[in-house]
């Protein structure tokens, strides 16, 4: 019976902690003239500007199925917008990953394949 | 007696007596210059032409540096992409080539809008050949392309618009709302950078001719009062033979003359000897010795991000930026005869930095077969009236002589070579061949001449 209840409050928590890192705030729009957004109810794509009951910063969370859109609500409307349209609290950059950047190659390197997965900074 | 042999001593005469007549053997010592000068055997004349003009280049580039230009090259790479996604809390969606196109769209605004001085003209070497559904909508990108360019913000946007060699999707086309392109693929040039060229639509056999994205940066900065450049009609300029320059710094073109000459010293011996290295060529320079401002697309975001204005130009001086990809798996790179292999993008930014810096008096191609040609006819002639004179050609025996004479003909090539390098700014090619053939005027012109005298004053006497 306790291992029963044990596993069902590590399911509660599991459950929770994913919905919580769903949740995600949007801190600005950085170039709001020029953003747009898309009704969800319609597929409208409007202006950011002229959401007017759009208030920074707003909670957001991921479009299902999408790693790419998010989904906020304003003025009881939900609206799509592009991940790379937005800056989110507690982003990050890494910055140190590789320090420089080999302009050139040799005049002798020869390759025989076409890209199909991300390569190596070295 | 054998039945041949009556015609055989006709034909004999006959060669004699064609060979003691002065036209034939003039034609036949033209006709030798021409075999090699016009016929290119093995392409030895052409090869030899463009392995002076890379070498004459590399010294010339040594002699001194020159001023950046107002232009940045921004760089897409996978460092860059990584960064800039953070392995999912940065802003750029993709972690990896190629990007969705709201991240283009992002890269785009930040570019332009964004700045709190935006470039006259931004060029995004990103081929949009067709909508590539894991990518997004590339209507997205078109709509944001058509709300900077109808709000006025004063930069100029072209697209990488392919050429004949890959032509765009009209799909595409429509969907990017009909952006402004530039041409970037070419053929029938060889290693020359045209002022434009032909842009075409997949199923369509019509072709629209564009400004290249050097010429399109060039006009856009004298559109924006940076310069006068009327004398600029893409459609009929001559092809750029793009001209590798490099900064004065310590570790590209030193200014102490101490480093410089043992720089030069150092690049000529490596020159002449490198047989002896194995494969090693000579020593290349560094890709960061480029007149244009370089900066990763990751550098101009986070706490200190670097400034997208070249450094050292005039306040409110107008200045460009192109955006390229820089990935050894794309492919996307082309031999320098000073950098090694660079990407792309750079091509059109030397070439953009060569007419900023030299306008109309760029480096162009010059075909100086038919000159050539031409001085080997005059050459003949007066060989062939100094055998006259001197009726003998005895071998040279003295080896100073011998030194002497190669060093004359070494001497005549650099200097006929600066002549049109630094003068006529012209790359010349289809006279280099000139030096093989030389050195017949002596051994075979002279020597056959003087031959022929003899057997002449011979027949004389013995009449």
């Amino acid at each position: 019976m306790k291992v029963a209840k044990g596993l069902c409050a590590a399911a509660l928590i599991s459950l929770a902690s994913s919905a919580w890192a769903e949740r995600l705030v949007i801190a600005e729009i950085p170039s709001p003239d020029f953003t747009e957004a898309q009704k969800v109810s319609s597929d409208e794509w409007v202006l950011v500007t002229e959401i007017s009951s759009l208030a920074l910063p707003t909670s957001a969370s991921l479009a299902p199925g999408s790693q790419r859109e998010l989904v906020f609500s304003a003025g009881g409307q939900k609206y799509r917008i592009a991940r790379a349209d937005v800056v989110l609290e507690n982003e990050t950059l890494v910055t140190s990953a590789c320090d420089t950047l080999a302009l050139s190659i040799s005049s002798d390197t020869r390759s025989a394949s076409v890209k199909g997965a991300g390569e190596s900074c070295d | 007696m054998k039945p041949l042999e009556p015609w055989r001593q006709r034909w004999s005469t006959l060669r004699h007596k064609l060979w003691c007549r002065l036209p034939v053997r003039y034609l036949t010592y033209l006709a030798l210059g021409a075999w090699a000068l016009l016929a290119d055997p093995f392409t030895l004349s052409s090869t030899s032409d463009r392995a002076l003009s890379r070498e004459y280049h590399n010294f010339y580039v040594r002699l001194s540096g020159v001023e950046m230009a107002p232009l940045t090259v921004v760089t897409i790479d996978a460092s860059s992409i990584r960064n800039l996604n953070a392995d999912g809390s940065g802003w750029m969606s993709s972690n990896d080539w190629p990007l969705d196109y709201t991240d283009h769209a992002r890269l785009i605004s930040d570019l332009t809008v964004k700045q709190e001085r935006p470039p006259a003209s931004l060029f995004y070497d990103i081929y949009f050949e067709e909508q590539r559904d894991a990518s997004g909508e590339l209507e997205r990108l078109g709509r944001r392309l058509s709300l900077i360019d109808n709000r006025g913000t004063g930069t100029d946007i072209v697209l990488a618009g392919g050429g004949t060699p890959m032509p765009m999707s009209p799909d595409a086309y429509e969907r990017l709302d009909q952006p402004r392109l530039s041409a970037t693929a070419w053929s029938g040039h060889g290693e020359l950078y045209p002022l434009s060229a032909p842009i075409q639509f997949q199923d369509s056999e019509t072709t629209e001719t564009t400004p290249t994205p050097a010429a399109v940066m060039y006009q856009a900065l004298c559109a924006a009062g940076a310069k006068e450049c009327e004398w600029l009609d893409p459609s009929s300029a001559p092809a750029v033979s793009v001209h590798w320059t490099a900064v004065e710094s310590s570790e590209c073109i030193p200014a102490e003359p101490s480093s410089h000459i043992w720089m030069l010293a150092k690049r000529f011996l490596e020159g002449v000897l490198q047989g002896l290295y194995s494969k090693a060529e000579p020593s290349h320079l560094p890709a960061k010795c480029m007149p244009v401002h370089i900066v990763r697309a990751s550098q101009l975001y986070g706490d200190d991000p670097v400034s997208l204005v070249p450094p050292g130009i005039d306040e409110d001086a107008p200045y460009a930026v192109m955006v390229g990809v820089v990935m050894p798996s794309t492919h996307d790179y082309i031999q320098t005869p000073v950098y090694e292999r660079v990407p792309g993008v750079l091509l059109h930014a030397m070439a953009f930095e060569n007419l900023w810096r030299l306008d109309d008096g760029y480096f162009h191609y010059r075909n100086m077969t038919y000159w050539g040609l031409l001085f080997w006819a005059a050459a003949v002639l007066l060989f062939m009236g100094q055998a006259e004179r001197r009726h003998n050609s005895p071998p040279r025996r003295k080896l100073p002589w011998v030194l002497l004479w190669w060093a004359a003909i070494a001497g005549a090539v650099v200097l006929v070579q600066l002549v049109f390098h630094n003068i006529l700014r012209i790359v010349p090619e289809g006279w280099l061949s000139l030096i093989a053939v030389v050195p017949l005027l002596r051994e075979i012109v002279l020597r056959n001449e003087a031959a022929i005298m003899k057997i002449k004053e011979n027949l004389n006497e013995s009449r």
